[in-house]
């Protein structure tokens, strides 16, 4: 990696500059698709092992003490304490919302 | 769509497009710094790397829509439009989710800059650029702060990852321009 300048380009560089362009921003969106689903499906697996139970406690209590600004987020506050359908019966129950 | 789409998947969705849309920001930053420093190589002229910048920072807005977009529309988000808009205005964790909300305007507002840099000048366009600098440790907060996996060893790999590939990007911007002579660089021979 240096900052030398770049030699003389021709069509032929321009062109294969823009293939290059083309191809690095098409693998970039199928790598992040894939990582979406990568990441999807570690947090569906950590949802169900007590990794997650420490910071969903706490967002459990925020949501609790949150006071219900609408009858649409009255209704998030009591669905925010069930547990997700992975999580054991036995465990503490984890919020299944809020933001990532 | 709700109704399609379980509250599961899109509260799992919404959790790993946030987690996406960190690691496609800090491959915007890093290559921003590159273009910033002029770098090149015989296979990655500097134009390849600016418009990777750009396409790359475009990519990183459409999965930060899918992440606010699946947040809003879980049912048991207790996260509201108003609270994806306007910063420290929700009941549920407000400062995290504030922060997110911050690094969401300030995005909003480089994109939009961007994109009309022919027409606010380049003066402008570069003094809100600077905010992306803010945009993405206050994006990182948000995702640490807030998110359900921070603590999992994968998330955490993520962000300890992404923090060093942005540090030392930073680290080489600043001290290349410390270091850098004060002649010209040789100027690039360009065909038209």
């Amino acid at each position: 990696m240096s900052t030398r300048p770049v030699s003389p380009r021709t069509r032929q560089d321009r062109d294969a500059g823009l293939a290059r362009i083309k191809r690095v921003t098409r693998w970039s969106a199928a790598g992040a698709l894939a990582g979406t689903g990568l990441f999807a499906g570690l947090a569906a697996h950590a949802s169900g092992s007590a990794a997650s139970t420490a910071p969903t406690k706490t967002a459990q209590q925020s949501s609790a003490a949150a006071p219900a600004a609408s009858g649409s987020s009255a209704a998030s506050a009591t669905t925010a304490t069930n547990a997700p359908t992975v999580v054991p019966s036995t465990s503490t129950p984890v919020v299944t919302s809020g933001a990532s | 769509m709700v109704a399609l789409v379980s509250n599961e998947t899109l509260w799992y969705t919404a959790r790993a497009t946030g987690l996406v849309a960190v690691v496609l920001l800090t491959a915007s930053v890093t290559l921003g710094i590159l273009t910033k420093l002029r770098w090149s190589s015989p296979r990655t002229p500097r134009f390849v790397t600016a418009t990777l910048h750009k396409n790359i920072s475009l990519l990183s807005v459409a999965f930060l829509g899918v992440h606010i977009l699946t947040t809003l529309l879980d049912r048991a988000s207790p996260v509201h439009l108003l609270n994806a808009i306007v910063p420290f205005t929700g009941s549920y964790r407000p400062f995290w989710i504030g922060m997110g909300v911050v690094a969401i305007d300030l995005l909003a507002a480089l994109v939009v800059t961007s994109l009309a840099r022919k027409r606010i000048g380049y003066r402008v366009f570069r003094a809100v650029h600077w905010s992306a600098y803010a945009c993405w440790p206050i994006a990182m907060l948000h995702g640490l702060g807030s998110g359900t996996d921070a603590a999992t060893p994968w998330a955490s790999a993520v962000y300890v990852s992404c923090a060093a590939l942005v540090g030392a990007g930073i680290a080489w911007r600043f001290t290349a321009s410390i270091l850098a002579p004060p002649t010209r660089r040789p100027q690039r021979i360009t065909v038209t």
